[in-house]
């Protein structure tokens, strides 16, 4: 096939990015999170070499924070070199993670490397045995908060050859991640490109599989255990002929991988049935992601006389320490970062209310349906019961987590004190 | 739940007092002071929740008058069934048990729901109560005895909304507390802050780095501009250490210059090489002159030697002979071959010749010695060894038919019969043939003797036999009646067989048919002694073979030796006509081989005289030109230097040769001087132009000038290399720094750490947040119910004490002012309980206590009421009334009313219609 290539779109790499959510992990696991954003550089360079990529397109968050990064810069500097030594090209651009008014250890690029400015989209024809194959169109933040729309400004030029816009930006205005560089699938297809490679959102996703192709390719290492970084982390290989192309190949590149699993306690007698049937799970997990390090988080949920056993202190760190003890061990390592105790309890609501007014318990129960039926009393209420939690240094070090869903903790403070209520639960 | 009686063991001044069937309604105990009503409320608490604790200070009741500490109470739920409690105090062990109405042990949680959840500090406050108790309930809040009479028994588990509160509290304090407390969440804030820190200081130090990378580019400015400093001032530096060091290499030269004009100039440059070769000869020269000498001796003594050889060699002799003569090596070798061989060819003729006569002599010593066996040989010859061994077989075979002849004979004899004719037929043949036998003999034909002989003896034998045997058949015949005669007849036979056999053989040796024993003896010494005779002719025809083949082999090696011996003398003749006609053509003769090389050696001696004469000659001469020589090149070397000799004495011209060469050799080594000056002027300073400007410094200055400069630029120079030190020193340090952040992982790690410390923060905020909303939905739901239910609690006390009072006040309301006090309402006022008389306080604490009895009896479990002469203060009128309340109160309930007064008993009964249980208590009980 005259003139087919391959090349590799990647975004996020948060290079040395700190795990979030990941709550006292043996040395072990911490030091293998540590690794695992440059790990999963370091096998894209890899990537990139085994299959002979004409360039590598790094949609921006190279880094987690300027501040933060001169380990990971080091790094990323000597992967670039490796790829420029091998003649395969990197295309760069900067996102609000990593904008272009932070500092940089880098003083140099090896010449492979272009790093697109800010002030406007910059467009660098890429040829291929003499021949011009491609233009990469990009432009990066100049600073962390860049609520233009930068899509507007790129437009189709620069000779033949397969045109990509490479840009860190949320299409859409994905609620996961915030509104930078906002635009509209419109947006995209309007500008003459033939493949936007973007950055920005960490689920990987293909938004438009042609005229123009829409990429996000997530990023290259799960960072936490949320939704959006759970599951295989990498790239996408992109294979082109004739200008056009032909199809994408997703290429796990991560050294630790977040996995969510979702678990029915229903059936469980006690804690020791539900721990056989949590390590049972654990297994098959370990045999589905072979090879891999997992992070886990486990998900109780559903109804069974376990549910009281978990509502009680200590038991789920109990049952977790267990796993932990078990599965942390192995190489590689699987290490359970959480269990959430989404269980209900087993109390039959029904009869309660059924009792009357003058039942504590059912009355318990009403007081709790009604400030489940407003949100805003919900939240107030829980605000109010926990307002320890906004004195002084807490408040501090609490104001920086994520909220907690008001109607969760309601939903989970109601069955404990129904439980406790009517079990004397201790 | 009502009291159904009890059995007090030991309480105090109470011991084995029992009370047994109590019902619902009042009972009254009434007793004297010191009867003990006081200490049956203590045992009926002690017992229902736990004895006193000595460390409150409570009153213990321990036995004053026997028994254990402790007792038993029967107490009745709703149901009817009847439960024993027990409790017990030996000393610090306490025992409690319950037994159900079924009669098993019953737990903690039994007890509790039995007493509807109540503990005593609620029991103490509502329901069992003295005098001076009553008025401890002064709010409805107090002691939290409202929480606990709403709360009480709400729970599934028996427990009350209280507990949960509490509980929950208690989980929620483990996580955080106010301030800086010890709990979860606050340490882990404390932790996120501290590492908060740790993050922002490795961030800084990271942040840093650009600024370190300018840093380093400054400071390798700043050394490269110095140095640029430092370059001329080390330059003029420098130079001035070498003018200071070369001053007085400087001054040596200025010495050695005027030395050298003051010597004189040579114009022949080649005239010191000249001189000085002349005199490093001059030893040679000297050498040269005692050589001379020497030679001269020599030649004259070898001429006087040639003189004497020749006289040795004598008359015809000369030294051109002498040197004409050829006595090399190879005459000489030859010469002593000549005589080697002469020498060689005489030994082997001698040899031959002795060698030739000895095997002579050895050839007639062996004839002698042959001819001595052949005379030990006999002439005739014995018969050969084999026939006389065959004759030796056959008489031994002789020997032995005869033995068994005389066997048979013997036998025969025993059977004796006459001979056969056959016999006596075989005997006269057998002698007929040994009688031929002998005449065969006789007449020379042995072999024909030998076959008659043998046929005799055989027919003599048959006839033997023939004759036993039919001898033997006669004879056994009559006797054995024919049966034996055939064997007899054989063994004859047998016999006279064997005898013609004896008789044939017998006459072989011409012995007689039998021969007797000594004739046998006399065979066999004649065939010994033929056998002896036989082997000694034998060994000296042995030894006559021997002593021929050795003397005929000897007379074959004499008959070589004497051809060898003839071959030897003729080539000793041919070797010495060789010789001389060798010696001819020297024109010599008459010496042998030896003599001939005695005659070389003193030719060559001679010849050696010669040759010391005309080598001595040659090199005399040789050695007179090379003086001359010598002599003739000092004469020109001072003629070349200005220093005309005009001496012939050789001495004279050596001194004036040494004279010279000292003073050209002292001009080198003056010139040599100023060459290695001028050398480590060029060193030191250079061969560029600055160089001619610190010779002319050199020229001009002075050694104290230049060395203050120097001092003043040291210090300079000090002063530079200090700071250039100070910058190298602080870009190691920043370079350092920079390397570290380089290789650090700092930041990553800490902000891991942070995120691990934050995620877990997270956790137990979420747990903490479900922990105090889950209190909170309890304690609201609580709240809520205190809030109903309360208005009920105060409708009743209003009720209660309004009857008390006749009206007077007419409700009991919750103080506005929302310290959860109460106040009282009559028509014109609202008192607080201490505005009341003490009578009428306690009439409203009493009647409050009654309305929350009531409600808990409603939520929970109806208790007995039990009080310790409360009425003692109420005027006769509100006792009255209250006695009514009480007996209403106790209507589907229980009041134990303790009191020492009759009037009261009177009072209860009276309201109560007599219906009322009255116990008394005596001191005694």
């Amino acid at each position: 096939m005259p003139h087919a290539f391959r090349f590799i779109h990647a975004a996020d790499l948060h290079l040395d990015t700190p795990f979030q959510g990941v709550a006292r992990p043996a040395p072990g696991v911490a030091r293998a999170l540590r690794e695992a954003s440059l790990e999963a550089w370091e096998r894209l360079v890899d990537l990139a070499l085994e299959r002979e990529v004409l360039f590598v397109l790094l949609a921006g968050d190279i880094h987690d924070g300027a501040e933060r990064g001169l380990r990971a810069q080091i790094r990323f500097l000597a992967g670039v070199r490796r790829l420029d030594e091998a003649g395969i090209r990197t295309f760069v651009v900067h996102g609000n993670h990593d904008p272009l008014d932070g500092w940089s250890a880098v003083t140099g690029w090896p010449a492979g490397v272009t790093v697109f400015g800010a002030q406007r989209v910059e467009s660098v024809p890429v040829e291929f045995h003499g021949v011009q194959v491609a233009v990469v169109h990009g432009i990066s933040y100049a600073r962390r908060e860049v609520r233009e729309n930068l899509a507007l400004r790129f437009s189709r030029a620069g000779g033949p050859g397969l045109h990509i816009g490479l840009l860190h930006a949320n299409v859409g205005s994905s609620a996961e991640h915030a509104a930078y560089a906002p635009c509209t699938l419109g947006d995209l297809a309007a500008s003459g490109m033939d493949y936007w490679a973007l950055g920005h959102i960490h689920r990987r996703q293909v938004l438009r599989d042609g005229a123009p192709w829409v990429v996000y390719p997530g990023d290259t290492q799960g960072r936490s255990p949320k939704p959006s970084e759970t599951g295989a982390k990498g790239c996408y290989l992109v294979s082109v002929a004739g200008g056009v192309v032909e199809g994408l190949e997703f290429c796990p590149l991560d050294a630790v991988r977040f996995v969510e699993h979702r678990c029915d306690v229903a059936g469980a007698a006690d804690v020791g049935a539900l721990h056989a049937r949590l390590a049972e799970a654990l297994d098959m997990l370990r045999g589905e992601h072979q090879g891999l390090a997992l992070l886990v988080r486990l998900v109780l949920e559903g109804r069974g006389p376990v549910a009281a056993d978990l509502a009680r202190d200590g038991v789920g760190d109990d049952l977790r320490a267990t796993l932990r003890e078990t599965f942390g061990v192995l190489e590689p390592f699987l290490w359970v970062e959480s269990i959430v105790n989404a269980t209900r309890s087993a109390l039959d609501r029904a009869a309660i209310r059924a009792r009357g007014a003058d039942d504590f318990t059912a009355g318990l129960l009403a007081y709790a349906d009604t400030l489940a039926a407003d949100p805003e009393a919900a939240q107030r209420f829980v605000a109010d019961s926990s307002r320890l939690l906004s004195v002084g240094q807490v408040e501090r070090a609490v104001r920086d987590l994520e909220d907690d869903d008001p109607g969760e903790v309601l939903a989970a403070a109601t069955d404990l004190a129904l439980d406790a209520v009517e079990k004397g639960a201790s | 739940m009502i009291i159904d009686g009890w059995w007090v063991d030991g309480f105090g001044c109470l011991h084995d007092h029992e009370v047994a069937g109590l019902g619902t309604g009042v009972t009254v105990v009434v007793g004297a002071n010191e009867a003990g009503k006081s200490t049956l409320l203590g045992f009926l608490r002690a017992v229902l929740f736990g004895f006193a604790d000595r460390r409150t200070g409570e009153k213990l009741y321990e036995p004053l008058r026997g028994g254990r500490h402790g007792g038993r109470l029967r107490l009745r739920d709703g149901a009817g069934g009847v439960w024993t409690l027990e409790r017990f105090a030996d000393g610090a062990r306490k025992t409690v048990a319950l037994r159900a109405p079924d009669g098993r042990e019953a737990g903690d949680g039994e007890l509790r729901r039995l007493l509807g959840n109540v503990d005593a500090g609620l029991f103490k406050s509502v329901f069992a109560f003295s005098l001076s108790e009553l008025q401890d309930l002064r709010s409805l809040d107090d002691q939290g005895v409202r929480d606990r009479i709403f709360s009480a028994g709400v729970t599934g588990a028996g427990k009350s909304a209280r507990d949960v509160i509490k509980r929950l509290d208690q989980r929620a304090a483990e996580l955080l507390k106010q301030g800086r407390g010890q709990a979860v969440i606050n340490d882990l804030v404390r932790d996120i802050n501290a590492k908060r820190a740790e993050v922002s200081e490795a961030e800084r130090a990271a942040g840093g780095y650009g600024g370190l990378l300018k840093e380093e580019g400054a400071l390798d400015l700043q050394l490269h501009e110095l140095e640029s400093q430092t370059e001329p001032l080390e330059t003029r530096r420098r130079r001035l250490e070498a003018l200071v060091e070369m001053h007085p290499q400087w001054l040596k030269l200025r010495e050695l210059g005027a030395e050298l004009a003051a010597l004189p100039e040579v114009a022949d440059e080649s005239l010191p090489d000249r001189v000085a070769g002349l005199v490093e000869s001059l030893t040679g020269q000297r050498a040269r002159e005692e050589r001379i000498t020497v030679l001269a001796a020599d030649e004259a003594r070898a001429r006087d030697d040639l003189a004497v050889h020749l006289g040795r060699l004598g008359a015809g002799w000369t030294v051109e002979r002498v040197r004409a003569f050829d006595d090399s090596v190879a005459v000489r070798d030859e010469a002593r071959g000549w005589r080697e061989r002469l020498e060689a060819a005489e030994g082997e003729s001698d040899a031959a010749a002795r060698e030739r006569d000895a095997a002579a002599g050895r050839v007639a010593a062996l004839q002698h010695e042959r001819d001595g066996v052949a005379a030990e040989v006999p002439e005739q010859e014995p018969r050969p060894a084999d026939a006389i061994d065959a004759d030796a077989r056959r008489l031994s075979g002789l020997r032995s038919d005869v033995q068994d002849l005389q066997q048979q004979r013997l036998i025969e004899q025993s059977t004796r019969s006459p001979v056969a004719p056959g016999a006596r037929v075989g005997l006269v043949a057998a002698v007929l043939a040994g009688a031929g036998a002998a005449v065969a003999s006789a007449l020379g034909y042995g072999q024909l003797a030998v076959g008659l002989l043998v046929a005799a003896v055989l027919l003599g034998v048959v006839a033997a036999l023939g004759s036993a045997s039919r001898g033997g058949r006669a004879a056994r015949g009559p006797r054995a009646g024919g049966e034996g005669a055939p064997g007899a007849r054989s063994a004859s036979s047998a016999a006279d067989d064997l005898a013609v056999r004896v008789a044939a053989a017998a006459a072989t040796f011409g012995l007689p048919p039998v021969p007797a024993r000594a004739d046998l003896e006399g065979v066999q010494a004649g065939l010994d002694g033929e056998r002896r005779a036989r082997g000694e002719w034998d060994a000296a025809s042995a030894r006559l073979r021997d002593a021929e083949r050795r003397l005929s082999s000897e007379a074959a090696t004499a008959a070589r030796l004497v051809e060898a011996a003839t071959r030897a003398a003729a080539e000793r003749g041919s070797l010495s006509d060789g010789w001389d006609a060798q010696l001819a053509e020297r024109g010599l003769s008459e010496l042998s081989p030896a003599g001939f090389i005695d005659l070389v050696g003193v030719i060559g001696e001679a010849r050696a005289a010669d040759a010391v004469v005309r080598n001595a000659g040659r090199e005399l001469a040789g050695i007179e030109a090379e003086a001359r020589r010598w002599d003739e090149a000092a004469a020109d070397a001072l003629v070349s230097a200005g220093r005309a000799h005009v001496s012939h004495d050789r001495e004279t011209l050596r001194a004036a040769l040494l004279g010279l060469h000292g003073d050209l050799q002292r001009r080198l080594v003056v010139l040599a001087d100023i060459r290695r000056g001028e050398e480590s002027l060029t060193a030191r300073f250079g061969a560029d132009e600055t160089a001619a400007e610190s010779r002319a410094e050199l020229a001009s200055g002075t050694v104290v000038a230049w060395q203050e400069e120097e001092s003043r630029l040291a210090d300079q120079a000090a002063r530079v290399k200090e700071e250039r030190e100070a910058i190298l020193e602080e870009r190691a340090r920043v370079r350092q720094r920079r390397e570290e952040i380089e290789r650090s992982a700092d930041v990553a790690q800490l902000q891991n750490e942070l995120e691990s410390l934050r995620a877990e923060l997270a956790v137990r905020v979420r747990e903490y947040r479900e922990l105090v909303t889950a209190r909170e939905l309890v304690a609201g739901t609580l709240q809520t119910f205190v809030r109903e239910r309360q208005p009920a609690v105060l409708a009743r006390a209003s009720e209660a004490f309004a009857r008390v009072t006749d009206g007077r006040y007419t409700s009991v309301e919750q103080d506005e002012a929302g310290d959860e006090s109460v106040v009282v309402v009559s028509a014109d006022a609202r008192l607080t309980p201490e505005q009341l008389s003490r009578g009428t306080a306690e009439q409203l604490y009493l009647t409050i206590r009654l309305a929350l009895a009531h409600e808990f009896a409603r939520r929970s479990e109806p208790l007995p009421l039990v009080m310790d002469d409360c009425l003692v203060n109420f005027d006769p009128r509100r006792a009255a009334q209250v006695a009514r309340l009480l007996v209403e109160s106790a209507r589907d309930g229980q009041c134990l009313l303790f009191t020492c007064h009759p009037e009261t008993v009177e009072l209860v009964l009276e309201q109560s219609g007599g219906a009322a249980r009255v116990i008394e208590l005596t001191s005694s009980a």
